[in-house]
């Protein structure tokens, strides 16, 4: 398995699906891994469960990360990225469904990076998220 | 005096020598006396003789008095005073001291006292008369009589004034006692021993004790532990101070039952008067608002908080709309998208042109989603009104507006300059956008179009409109230009969602103004509101 560069949790199977396609078409789906809900991500994040052997040098370059999960939701997610040593440097960028979402100030507070609100036409979408992956992996060079 | 010496005279007579020195006597006696003398007949009243007094004084000669009478003479203008001298001589033989007025020669009129006897002179009765004037002691007489007749009537009138003043003060005792007795004010005077002296009849009431049981006693008898109390001390204070004092005071009476009453103490000379006012019921009402608005306070907590409430509920469904409505829109539209771009071969037009309206019916409801929301959060964003420069304010959104637009539109602003107003910049900057897109959008179909742009004053606000020369409208659907998602046109003839107007018209509201419209089909529409003035 390759290095993973962009860590992508998203409950909504059709979000990811399309979200996925719109980066294969920017050439960044190999790096990409997707996590299907904040549970799995926290178990991602703190190696348990599924994830309790894999290697913590194993850092993303970025996360992409849905606010409105089942269970646990995006802003816990992001705040415990943003408290632990290891993943507080990696740009996080959250994806919301709408600009009316009430948590976008607390995740700024919290240190999000950015935010983008996925746009229901798919012209639209395939561009925003494409240059999203763009931005966020060529051009914004992480802090090491 | 003179009857003596006649007597004397008289047996004298019988001698001729010692008669003759005698009547030399009586001559000199006679004529050269300080008092007027005069002899008279007794039965005619003629002058006999008279001396040079009597003459100087009467202002006659010798000559033209005698052989004339007093009233020949109108010597003696009150006759009825010599009458009186008449008399006295025919019943004793003598008057003395008798005062009459007479008048002189030149009329003057003076006061003598006059007395007469009888005498027989010769065999002849006679009347020897002598008067003293007595003018100036009469005048000073009449003088201390005017006077005093004057300081009686002044004393009278004093009298009479002290009398009328007694009666006054009287009936004004009574007055202000009967007044005092029953006015609806308490009224008490308590004297420096504490005890009551006076007190009214609505003192008795609000007392809960008569007049009988109070007055003689003192406040400690009658209220026991009153010493403890807020009157108490205002009391000795007025005591002892001697300034009025004003109090509102709770008072529990030793039934245990309480009233509020407003207390004026002031000093007078006995001790302290007390004016007081029962204001148990107003006390009692105030306490019933009191506590009315601390409930009512305590509903409105509630009630804000069941606001605050449902906002958060509507808040939240708002972001569940958008956010779940928008979700599966996206899978259809991506999806969609998906076999536009990767199935084309494989479908015939028909299936195309069916990919084709579902990703244009999908796009469509995601702007409808988002001008929902957009309106809703009118409602929720708020920021202090402030003043709104017009002028700049339409030239920007004229550029936005224009930014994407190769038209040749003409805007003509009124006098180049519009009238500042009071509103939420934001919220107004949208209003002149959402004005100024639809001329533009609803003229696109006339060869030239003009968009007038203008404000006024009327009353206490600012007028403005937005005039194009574009479509217009029918006036019958009126009621329906300002609904949300209520379009007057179809979406061939102009694309839009509806929500522009709706937007304008929440905004307006919120601002207390008003928005309205003219319109004549084919001709053009104008659209106005109105906003606060920036001095009100």
């Amino acid at each position: 398995m390759s290095p993973i560069e962009i860590l992508f949790v998203e409950d909504n199977m059709d979000d990811a699906t399309l979200t996925m396609r719109a980066l294969k078409k920017s050439g960044l789906s190999n790096v990409l891994f997707h996590l299907k809900d904040g549970a799995e991500a926290l178990d991602f994040i703190y190696r348990k469960g599924i994830y309790a052997s894999r290697n913590i040098e194993d850092r993303p370059k970025l996360i992409l990360l849905d606010l409105k999960m089942p269970k646990i939701s995006g802003i816990e997610v992001l705040e415990k990225i943003k408290s632990h040593p290891f993943y507080k440097a990696i740009p996080v960028v959250i994806l919301t469904s709408s600009k009316e979402d009430p948590d976008i100030k607390r995740c700024y507070e919290l240190g999000a990076n950015s935010y983008i609100v996925k746009p229901v036409e798919s012209d639209n979408f395939f561009h925003t998220i494409k240059e999203l992956g763009m931005y966020w992996m060529i051009l914004n060079q992480p802090p090491h | 005096m003179l009857n003596n010496e006649s007597l004397h005279f008289q047996t004298l007579s019988e001698s001729g020598k010692k008669i003759e020195t005698s009547q030399k006597v009586f001559y000199t006696v006679f004529h050269k006396s300080p008092v007027m003398n005069s002899i008279t007949d007794a039965i005619t009243g003629k002058f006999i003789e008279v001396n040079e007094n009597f003459v100087r004084f009467c202002g006659y000669t010798k000559e033209e008095t005698i052989g004339k009478s007093s009233l020949e003479l109108n010597l003696i203008p009150h006759p009825e005073q010599r009458a009186k001298i008449i008399t006295s001589i025919k019943e004793k033989g003598y008057s003395s001291d008798v005062v009459l007025e007479v008048q002189t020669k030149s009329g003057e009129f003076k006061w003598v006292s006059v007395s007469a006897h009888a005498v027989n002179i010769n065999g002849r009765n006679c009347f020897i008369t002598a008067m003293v004037d007595v003018t100036e002691r009469k005048k000073t007489e009449e003088l201390l009589l005017q006077a005093n007749k004057k300081l009686e009537a002044l004393n009278a009138d004093l009298e009479a004034k002290v009398e009328e003043r007694t009666k006054k003060i009287i009936a004004d005792e009574k007055r202000f006692r009967l007044t005092l007795d029953n006015m609806l004010e308490g009224a008490q005077i308590i004297g420096f021993d504490w005890r009551y002296i006076y007190v009214n009849k609505a003192l008795e009431k609000q007392g809960k004790y008569s007049k009988e049981e109070l007055l003689g006693k003192t406040m400690m008898e009658k209220y026991p532990g009153i010493e403890e109390t807020d009157v108490f001390k205002s009391i000795q204070q007025c005591f002892n101070e001697r300034v009025a004092i004003l109090k509102e005071i709770e008072f529990t009476f030793p039934d245990k039952t309480i009233g509020w009453f407003e207390l004026k103490i002031q000093p007078v000379p006995e001790g302290v008067f007390i004016l007081s006012v029962d204001i148990t019921e107003r006390k009692k009402a105030e306490l019933e608002i009191k506590k009315l608005n601390e409930e009512l306070e305590q509903k409105v907590t509630e009630r804000t908080a069941q606001l605050i409430n449902v906002n958060k509920e509507l808040e939240s469904f708002t972001y569940t709309v958008s956010h779940d409505l928008r979700a599966p829109l996206r899978a259809i539209n991506g999806y969609a998208k998906i076999l536009q771009e990767d199935y084309t071969s494989v479908l015939d037009n028909d299936g195309l042109s069916s990919l084709a309206a579902i990703l244009n019916n999908s796009k469509k409801m995601g702007e409808l989603i988002d001008d929902l929301l957009a309106f809703s959060r009118l409602g929720r964003l708020s920021s202090p009104p402030s003043e709104i420069n017009m002028t700049g304010l339409i030239k920007t959104v004229i550029e936005e507006e224009m930014a994407d637009n190769s038209r040749d539109i003409v805007f003509v602003v009124q006098n180049q300059d519009l009238i500042p107003a009071m509103g939420e910049q934001v919220l107004i900057k949208q209003v002149w956008a959402n004005l100024i897109s639809n001329a533009i959008k609803y003229s696109k179909y006339k060869p030239k179009t003009i968009i007038e742009i203008g404000s006024y004053y009327k009353d206490d606000r600012v007028i403005y409109y937005v005039k194009d020369n574009g479509s217009g409208f029918d006036m019958k659907y009126y009621d329906k230009l300002f609904g949300v998602f209520q379009r007057l046109h179809s979406q061939e003839e102009f694309e839009g969602t509806g929500i522009g107007l709706a937007i304008v018209k929440k905004v307006i509201q919120r601002h207390n103004g008003h928005v309205w419209a003219e319109s004549i089909l084919n001709e053009g529409s104008c659209f106005y509101f109105s906003l606060p003035t920036i001095n009100s």
